[in-house]
């Protein structure tokens, strides 16, 4: 993964802080209607259970699960850790490359294809595509390889947001490909010079214990400035705001 | 839905323990099956009813009793979570989290049957006007990066009190014959690590106004 020494981009794309917004809904639930007809002085009701834990990212309410590429991690603090470096030595990507972490599939080549049509000036293609693409039959889809998974490891249902809390690098742009279970194709979020934080995958929606697989597609043109690095947050968002304006 | 009853029958017997005895008088008497009905109930039904809302994950009804349970899939090390709406961001936790966030919101009135917004309820089901004191026992153990944590009392439309830890852990409010308050709360675990947590309880003391 080593670039050429001193021609070197880094990307990083630190996982450092996220939110998480567990929701609010109507409730169905009466039980409370029947109004008591004794009076009584006093009423003390002791020992109501808190228990609430800090869990790692991948077993947390909302989860996140690192995929097998070893660019993607859950860090010693249960984080998960999206860093373009390696431990022999690679460090970030190269002017003029292309790295791709996860599967792509026909649902996600059919979703780049979509975000080109839509850019007046895209910086990826189809082309850009490496390996689990619709180029060959049977290669694998993102959920079959994602660099990462959103886990809704709760019994409640919630909408997803995500994105990138951060500024972009000149000339180097980040895409994430998710893939839901809703089996409604795939949707692409941006991160590239122009990005102003307000990239955003979402909100789709993440019915309990349903998962949401990313991939990524890092592409450099040959002119990406070396030296700058993606290293804020990505920021996961997860609620229900049934009927309640934003 | 555990529901007992419990009936008590009065056996009140009044035995002839006088020796003078008068006319019309009797050695004993048993009157029987004078009824008591004093039912255990879950929390939702109680006199000082506690309704968890189904729709918030962690808060239940366990074997008749108001829980937060969020042990198994607990909070995610370094983030903050929201159960339920505040009616304001008043004491909304700050810091860099908080500064992200944008809390969910509702201000818009409060009812636990068709508009409940708030992680659960805490509803006066008597005739009576009621003083409330809510209480959070929580351990710290010997950490001191738990996470911290906030819990709003609001009617629907105002914060009536707020719980915000570390040092304020009790939260008061009036609760007319019928009414109820919703309990929101959020956990900041941004400064703790995994295997950190909550654990204790919560407790609710409610008092006739004037008594």
């Amino acid at each position: 993964m080593a670039g050429p020494e001193g021609a070197r981009t880094q990307v990083r794309d630190d996982m450092d802080r996220r939110k998480f917004v567990i929701g609010v809904g109507s409730l169905a639930a009466g039980g409370a209607a029947a109004m008591g007809t004794g009076a009584f002085s006093a009423a003390q009701l002791d020992n109501r259970n808190v228990d609430i834990g800090v869990s790692t990212d991948e077993s947390a309410l909302i989860g996140l699960r690192a995929g097998e590429d070893e660019l993607v991690t859950q860090d010693s603090d249960g984080k998960l850790d999206i860093d373009f470096t390696s431990s022999n030595g690679g460090d970030g990507v190269n002017p003029d490359s292309t790295y791709q972490v996860g599967a792509i599939g026909t649902d996600g080549e059919s979703a780049i294809s979509d975000y080109v049509d839509e850019e007046t000036d895209p910086a990826v293609s189809t082309g850009d595509i490496l390996y689990g693409g619709a180029v060959e039959s049977g290669e694998p889809t993102i959920d079959d390889a994602p660099a990462f998974s959103l886990l809704n490891n709760s019994e409640n249902d919630y909408n997803v947001e995500l994105f990138y809390d951060g500024d972009g690098v000149s000339g180097v742009t980040v895409l994430l490909v998710g893939d839901g279970p809703d089996n409604d194709g795939a949707a692409v979020f941006d991160i590239d010079e122009s990005n102003e934080g307000d990239g955003r995958l979402g909100g789709f929606p993440l019915p309990a214990g349903n998962e949401f697989d990313i991939s990524m597609l890092v592409v450099a043109e040959t002119d990406a400035a070396t030296g700058q690095s993606f290293d804020e947050d990505i920021i996961v968002q997860a609620g229900k705001e049934e009927g309640e304006s934003e | 839905m555990k529901r007992r009853n419990v009936l008590l029958g009065f056996g009140a017997a009044a035995s002839g323990v006088g020796a003078a005895v008068g006319t019309g008088a009797f050695s004993a008497a048993q009157l029987d099956n004078r009824n008591v009905n004093i039912s255990v109930v879950n929390d939702s039904d109680g006199l000082v009813g506690l309704v968890p809302n189904d729709r918030i994950a962690g808060v239940d009804d366990e074997g008749g009793k108001l829980s937060i349970s969020l042990d198994d899939h607990g909070v995610n090390v370094d983030a903050l979570y929201q159960f339920g709406a505040f009616v304001d961001d008043a004491d909304f936790p700050e810091g860099e989290l908080g500064d992200q966030f944008d809390p969910v919101l509702y201000d818009g009135g409060f009812d636990v049957d068709d508009n409940f917004r708030s992680a659960f309820a805490v509803v006066n089901q008597t005739t009576r006007e009621m003083e409330v004191e809510f209480e959070l026992n929580i351990d710290y153990g010997q950490s001191e990066d738990q996470p911290q944590f906030v819990f709003q009392l609001h009617d629907g439309t105002k914060q009536l009190d707020a719980i915000d830890s570390p040092d304020e852990l009790t939260g008061d409010a009036t609760l007319g014959s019928g009414e109820a308050i919703g309990v929101s709360f959020s956990i900041d675990s941004s400064n703790s690590e995994v295997g950190d947590g909550l654990t204790g309880s919560f407790s609710v003391s409610a008092r006739e106004s004037g008594s």
